[in-house]
């Protein structure tokens, strides 16, 4: 049975998503975009649609025996680690954009939990894209904030920006606007969660986030299938006041420390683009696949990428010069006071308003 | 342990280290590909520019920052263990940004087929940068004094036109790589990496029985399997003499496969766009490891790579025409003449 779900991210993006509904057992770790749904969107920007497709290929150049590509369109079929899938890119560059993608066939365990996570996975990528062209950036890094003002929390996977969200929630009164990805636009940061049952969960149940066990993990798959629909209601966006970026490790970074702006530019863009090759990992898929089509189309395209990084650079700049950034690093186990620490830079940030520039 | 020394238009020198058991041995595309670059001294007065060692090894990961929980990075030195479908390797790189760079690679029994090739040519490309000399992933002809440069991703036809080029009195500056700089294209004269596509009667004609029966092989396992094989034949085993070392470059033609035959000229920044995407994309898996870099030290000569690869094109293209060609799927004779006519005609 087909279902079509709506969803409205802050009136800067709108898209649907059109899928066969399936088991509904897991919905709450499935979609992932489930804080942002709403009844309906008149003219979506995006729709998906999660179903076997014809592509409309004719006339297409081809790039690496594997990629078609012509004036605003892209069909790719590519198969990594356990699953073979399908994409159809309508509207890449301009016009309202129609995206196609079919799972051929898929082994792993977790896509008995989260069938869609690999269609929804490159519908964040074209979310991020249409974001850019507005002058708005979804940026992976968590975010927190007291009082309408907000502290983003930049890193790699396993710097700990999970745990500090947990422990600024539960420790410092703070609220999570999101533990993964934030927009930010102008100077303004907007949530963007995307499993916000999990993160409740772990806030509830775990020490840090590495502290799953067997039980714990079927104790979220008794919530999840006791809980059908999400209710969380989405946070507030916050004023962005300070970014810090957290690296991993006892001495690094040794004259990286003090970055200008133009480096934290190249540093967030870095960023953004590492985790095209680290989200999929869980389906042995580590070779960016959204990058690749990206730079399929580029390559036929050049111009589009020339564009795409003035965007960027451009939405970037402006963000960054009005706030201050650290960056710091924290000892690879986490411990009590890594949370005090960054606790400290935060307060005092926060609180003095003209000093601590870079 | 095995060691042997290559040079490379006296643009850069490199050492190869073999220590490894009967695997490496086993599978030598990497050593075929060097051939045409050994050296015959051991040491050369300036030092390698590089120096790569094949097989086990510890790596030294104090003081690192952990990415992704596989890539370890410190100030000059970058560490990962990594894989990728069937193939898993563990490579370290000492001296990222100095004179001179130490690389140590360790892969599994299926992955040394193909990581060694992959390593080097990136060393290759990312040393040779260094000196000013821009790598295009393409093949080079020549007439006389008169450089053509094919570039494209693979399956656009870049080898079968230079070798029909070949068979039409040019001289071949390389199949795989060309080097330039100062608007003049360098040879590299690595050895022709023959398919039933691109195996033109006259070439076919000057084969050794050894290769030609190689040939044959592949292409019959290839009407067994479905899986298209390379066969690698060295230049210098091919009758007759046709090579080029270096000429200037008069035209630059990009290859995509299209629908039909149609050619557009395209000025030397849309030229620059475009190949600077082909190495990106030439450039997976390790354009990660790039980026990782680039995320810590975004002052770096790696973080700022592409923007110097993009501008020593532009300075190497000169203001040399440069050509967007959309080739048929498949190549026949009609589209093959008109290459030709876009090659021959000088003005």
């Amino acid at each position: 049975m087909n279902e079509s779900l709506h969803y409205n991210v802050y009136d800067l993006a709108t898209f649907t998503i059109n899928r066969n509904r399936g088991l509904r057992f897991f919905n709450l770790i499935n979609l992932k975009f489930d804080a942002f749904k709403v009844k309906s969107v008149p003219r979506p920007d995006i729709v998906l649609n999660i179903s076997p497709f014809a592509p409309a290929s004719q006339g297409c150049y081809l790039v690496d025996h594997g990629y078609h590509v012509k004036e605003n369109y892209l069909f790719c079929r590519e198969a990594e680690g356990k699953a073979g899938w399908e994409l159809e890119v309508s509207g890449v560059e301009e016009g309202n954009t129609v995206v196609n993608f079919w799972t051929r066939r898929n082994f792993s365990i977790e896509s008995l939990i989260n069938p869609d996570w690999l269609a929804q996975s490159f519908l964040l990528r074209i979310i991020e894209y249409k974001l850019a062209g507005r002058g708005s950036i979804l940026l992976h890094a968590a975010a927190v904030s007291k009082d309408g003002k907000a502290c983003l929390l930049g890193g790699r996977g396993g710097s700990h920006k999970t745990t500090l969200c947990m422990d600024f929630v539960r420790r410092g009164g703070y609220r999570c606007l999101s533990d993964d990805r934030v927009i930010v636009s102008g100077n303004k940061v907007y949530g963007f969660p995307l499993h916000q049952s999990l993160f409740d969960f772990m806030c509830g149940h775990l020490e840090t986030e590495f502290a799953w066990t067997f039980f714990k993990k079927i104790g979220y798959l008794r919530l999840l299938l006791r809980e059908k629909e999400a209710n969380h209601p989405l946070p507030e966006p916050a004023t962005a006041k300070l970014l810090i970026l957290l690296e991993k490790g006892k001495k690094v970074l040794d004259e990286g420390f003090h970055c200008t702006k133009n480096d934290l530019v190249r540093v967030l863009a870095c960023n953004n683009r590492l985790e095209d090759f680290t989200d999929l990992m869980s389906w042995g898929i580590r070779s960016g696949p959204f990058l690749k089509c990206f730079l399929a189309y580029a390559y036929v395209f050049p111009e589009y990428l020339n564009k795409y990084k003035e965007m960027v650079t451009g939405a970037l700049q402006g963000f960054l010069i009005e706030i201050p950034a650290v960056r710091t690093s924290l000892p690879g186990t986490y411990r009590k006071d890594s949370f005090v620490t960054v606790k400290e830079i935060v307060e005092n940030m926060l609180v003095d308003s003209t000093g601590g520039r870079h | 342990m095995r060691e042997k020394s290559y040079g490379v238009q006296g643009a850069l020198n490199f050492k190869v280290v073999e220590n490894t058991g009967w695997q490496v041995r086993f599978t030598k595309n990497w050593d075929i590909e060097l051939q045409h670059l050994e050296l015959e001294t051991c040491e050369d007065a300036g030092g390698y520019d590089f120096i790569l060692h094949l097989g086990g090894f510890k790596p030294d990961k104090a003081g690192c920052a952990l990415l992704d929980d596989h890539i370890y990075i410190r100030s000059d030195y970058l560490f990962c263990e990594d894989s990728y479908r069937h193939i898993r390797w563990r490579m370290e790189v000492s001296g990222l940004e100095d004179r001179a760079m130490t690389v140590r690679l360790d892969s599994n029994l299926t992955g040394w087929q193909v990581v060694a090739e992959l390593v080097i040519n990136q060393l290759l490309w990312f040393r040779l940068l260094r000196k000013g000399y821009p790598l295009i992933h393409g093949s080079a002809v020549c007439l006389g004094d008169r450089g053509l440069v094919f570039a494209g991703r693979g399956g656009a036809g870049k080898s079968t036109v230079a070798l029909d080029l070949l068979a039409r009195g040019f001289r071949l500056l390389g199949d795989h790589f060309v080097i330039i700089r100062n608007g003049s294209a360098y040879g590299y004269h690595a050895p022709l990496h023959l398919t039933p596509f691109n195996l033109h009667p006259l070439i076919r004609d000057r084969l050794r029985r050894a290769d030609y029966f190689s040939y044959s092989i592949n292409r019959y396992l290839r009407k067994i399997t479905g899986r298209t094989m390379v066969t690698k034949v060295k230049l210098n085993n091919l009758a007759g003499d046709f090579l080029a070392d270096r000429a200037k470059i008069d035209r630059v033609f990009l290859l995509i496969p299209g629908n039909e035959f149609k050619v557009q000229e395209i000025d030397r920044e849309t030229m620059a766009g475009h190949l600077v995407v082909n190495q990106k994309l030439e450039t997976f898996p390790f354009f990660k490891y790039m980026l990782a870099y680039s995320y810590l030290y975004p002052r770096s000569g790696v973080a700022s790579f592409w923007e110097t690869y993009r501008d020593n094109l532009r300075m190497a293209l000169d203001s040399r025409p440069g050509y967007k060609i959309t080739v048929p799927p498949v190549y026949d004779a009609g589209t093959l003449d008109e290459i030709y006519r876009l090659a021959a005609d000088d003005q």
